[in-house]
């Protein structure tokens, strides 16, 4: 996916300016920035549901378009209450893809839960419920906005190994959107970092996963240096 | 957690029990049995209202009549804003719809009413004009913060209006709904014996409160208008039941 | 074959429109029967010997020629007026009539059925009689039932052939000056010995109703004056009249429906007198709109109630003068009250 020239305003304030980037296919790129940096912005144009300046694979993107085939993992599980762990993943999922519920429940470690009611799952567990939704979902494109910005340490652990091996099964393309270094240089093939609306910094990083968790990367002091001062 | 119960209990209690004391000093201050009877005589006046056959022909006749309206209003103002919430454009021709509603006075078309149904008919249509826009803009409202909470999932992952409407907006919003419904009730209630007294209705609480008005017997004005504070009372505690239910079911 | 379509769609259309205009023209029915409208309330019961014979009618296992319906006083006008008006009779208020009928071109007077229905009531000891009348109110209030329509107009003609000064207040804390009498509007449900009035005017059965419901206490309303006899000492002013459709006078069956009509209406004052008040109340209760609050009931249905509503029937050709009278005293109150009738309005027979 090739994003030319991508600009939103927001009245006045340009949430993004001119961002010019390639979305590598079957690879998970990094968008990194601190808040206001246009992050979430980012993401709601790939996923066309805002107007944008500018293109997107050479269209424009004047009109809302929703892309199709595109998953999402919010920072908030967003699990309906009303509904079961299982009635939660068919509520998305389409009736074709309701057999494979149960397998990627038990890939996930919740096999037994399927019928409990989301009040009655840990912040792990359920964040675990929309991880195996939006892998589960049909998809060409995988958005991730925050996902593990508000667990524990051990937690964000888990999930990233998980999200790391469910990656490794499915090699789709994935977006994920972060303010936290350890996480981009653990869960991206690319790294972008957004300052004010504009990509300072573009860095590869083509190591296999998984990724050690307690070894710091070479790419992380770039990575900080580029989100506090900025580099071109 | 009991405790808590017992003592709120006592605390209701004791406001009755104000009430009580308030209505007996002002009797004595006002010395005016016209403008405000004695609770004794108004008590004796109630405990005979409750053996007239009249009264409860009447009552049941108003209650039957509020129900009705209360059904329709629920179904007819849960099913538009539901539409209003799914398709912007359905929310755009209500909104002055139900501005018009909520501003025309009742007078202005019981007459309309009178000549196109009946005395015993025209109260509940007053009453669903009431009460329809009323739940409309609670049953939105309650749409519109399930939308807020959950609107993004639905939108990035393109999940049907009818697979919203049945598993999303109407499950999440029955709790708020069915604890506000209480009061819309009670409001029903009143305003369909409004309506009653309007329209001339036979055998009704209205018919029954103006005729004592008109052969000054504050009394049993009183003890109707106290039967029919209760019955909203118990309108309202049924409600609150039913949603404390919804609430358990949902946890 | 389109031009057969065309001509067959023609034809139609002419059929249909001859059929609309000639049923348009006809007034008679073909079943001869009649509707008869009446508020209920007094006018009701000028009906009262009308309903008992078409019962009887029915009884005997005939069809009845009349169908009598007694409606909600406020819808009474629209079964007069529209394109297709419901009723062949109608008894109604004088004032209504006048504007909405008073050119006799749909509608035509065929008498006055109710004379007058208005009482004082006071908890003072001050009877208001024709003598006094001119001096007793002076400095007083006066709660009018309906100030704003007939009750309240006709009062208003009544204090000025008295040559009282009045003025209409809605301040229920304002007190009259020594020469004049003040106004106030109530709703008859109001009307208590506690409203701040030193007079009610309020029509019957509701005058005779405040009166019983206050009889026990300390402080009772007891009736206080007669506004018709304050208006014309014999014969009350022309409040109620019966109407009959305009057409109906073409045709003989039509004028004899009338005269038959106006013949029963007439024998409702005895009618009155020597008939039971439960029996009357079961003829109206049979024709009431379902659902409508009746007017009257067992306990405010008695002998002189229904003498105190002076339903008395006098032809529109014997009344013309005073209904003529009477509706020019109106417009001298108020403009928008009431209108100058034409002399086609009153019926000849």
């Amino acid at each position: 996916m090739i994003l030319s020239g991508i600009t939103k305003k927001y009245g006045e304030t340009k949430a993004l300016d001119g961002v010019t980037c390639e979305i590598a296919e079957g690879k998970i790129t990094a968008v990194l920035g601190e808040s206001g940096a246009g992050k979430s912005t980012l993401l709601s144009v790939i996923s066309g549901l805002i107007s944008y300046e500018g293109e997107i694979d050479g269209v424009s993107g004047a009109h809302v378009r929703r892309r199709e085939r595109c998953a999402y993992l919010f920072q908030d599980p967003k699990l309906l209450p009303n509904l079961t762990v299982e009635e939660n993943l068919r509520f998305v999922l389409p009736k074709e893809r309701w057999n494979a519920i149960g397998a990627m429940l038990a890939r996930v470690k919740l096999d037994g839960k399927e019928m409990r009611r989301p009040g009655a799952l840990s912040g792990g567990e359920r964040q675990r419920v929309a991880i195996a939704r939006a892998f589960l979902f049909p998809h060409e494109l995988l958005l991730m906005d925050e996902p593990f910005s508000s667990l524990d340490l051990a937690l964000k652990k888990s999930l990233i190994e998980l999200v790391q091996s469910l990656w490794e099964e499915q090699k789709n393309t994935v977006v994920f959107v972060t303010h936290d270094v350890r996480e981009a240089s653990l869960l991206s093939h690319r790294a972008l970092v957004l300052k004010r609306g504009k990509i300072v910094l573009s860095l590869a990083a083509e190591r296999p996963f998984p990724r050690d968790f307690f070894t710091s990367s070479p790419e992380e002091e770039r990575l900080v240096r580029a989100l506090t001062e900025g580099e071109e | 957690m009991k405790g808590n119960r017992r003592k709120n209990l006592l605390f209701s209690v004791f406001a009755v029990a104000v009430l009580w004391l308030a209505w007996v000093l002002a009797y004595f201050a006002v010395g005016n049995d016209y403008l405000l009877p004695s609770f004794s005589e108004t008590m004796r006046t109630a405990g005979g209202l409750l053996a007239e056959r009249t009264f409860w022909n009447s009552f049941l006749n108003t209650l039957l009549r509020t129900l009705l309206s209360f059904a329709v209003s629920l179904a007819a103002g849960v099913g538009f804003a539901l539409l209003a919430r799914l398709f912007a454009s359905v929310r755009a021709f209500f909104a002055p719809v139900i501005s018009l509603l909520r501003t025309v006075p009742t007078m202005a078309f019981i007459l309309v009413l009178l000549l196109w149904t009946s005395p015993s008919f025209a109260p509940i249509i007053v009453t669903l004009l009431v009460l329809f826009p009323a739940v409309y803009a609670m049953a939105l409202s309650a749409f519109d913060e399930t939308y807020s909470e959950f609107g993004p999932l639905v939108l990035s992952y393109g999940v049907s209006k009818p697979r919203q409407a049945l598993k999303m907006y109407l499950p999440l919003g029955a709790s708020s709904l069915l604890s506000q419904s209480g009061s819309v009730l009670s409001m029903g209630l009143k305003i369909t014996v409004s309506g009653e007294v309007l329209s001339s209705a036979y055998r009704s609480l209205g018919w029954l409160m103006q005729n004592a008005k008109m052969n000054i017997d504050m009394p049993r004005l009183l003890a109707l208008t106290l039967v029919t504070v209760l019955a909203g009372f118990v309108l309202e505690g049924i409600c609150a039941l039913a949603a404390k239910g919804a609430r358990r079911r949902l946890s | 074959m389109k031009k057969r379509i065309w001509n067959a769609l023609l034809c139609f259309v002419l059929c249909l429109s001859a059929v609309c205009g000639a049923s348009a023209c006809k007034e008679e029915r073909a079943d001869g029967k009649f509707t008869v409208y009446a508020p209920d309330g007094a006018p009701a019961l000028a009906l009262a010997a009308l309903i008992a014979e078409t019962d009887r009618a029915a009884d005997r296992g005939e069809e009845p020629q009349y169908e009598i319906h007694i409606v909600d006083s406020s819808l009474i006008v629209s079964y007069v007026t529209g394109n297709a008006p419901a009723a062949d009779f109608c008894i109604l208020p004088l004032n209504a009539a006048s504007k909405q009928l008073g050119n006799g071109e749909s509608y035509r007077m065929i008498g006055t059925v109710t004379n007058g229905n208005l009482y004082f009531l006071t908890t003072g000891e001050e009877a208001l009689t024709p003598e006094n009348f001119g001096t007793a109110l002076l400095g007083k209030t006066v709660g009018v039932v309906q100030l704003s329509n007939v009750p309240g107009l006709t009062l208003q003609t009544v204090l000025k052939d008295y040559g009282l000064t009045y003025r209409i207040s809605d301040n229920a804390e304002e007190t009259a000056a020594e020469d004049e009498v003040v106004l106030r509007a109530v709703e008859a449900a109001n009307v208590t010995p506690a409203s701040g009035c030193d007079y009610y005017l309020c029509p019957e059965p509701a005058a005779s109703t405040k009166v019983a419901g206050t009889a026990a206490s300390a402080n009772p309303f007891r009736f206080a004056g007669d506004l018709q006899q304050l208006y014309d000492s014999s014969a009350g002013y022309p409040q109620a009249v019966l109407v009959a459709k305009s057409g109906l006078a073409e045709s003989e069956e039509g004028r004899k429906a009338i005269t038959a009509v106006a013949e029963r209406v007439r024998e409702a004052e005895a009618f009155l007198k020597e008939t039971e008040p439960e029996t009357l109340l079961s003829l109206l209760d049979g024709k009431r709109t379902e659902g409508l609050a009746p007017s009257f009931n067992a306990n405010n249905l008695t002998a002189s109630v229904i003498a105190n509503c002076s339903i008395r029937f006098v032809t529109a050709e014997e009344d013309r003068e005073r209904v003529n009278g009477f509706l020019e005293k109106l417009l001298g109150v108020n403009a928008g009250a009431a209108a100058l009738v034409s002399e086609k309005f009153f019926y000849v027979g």
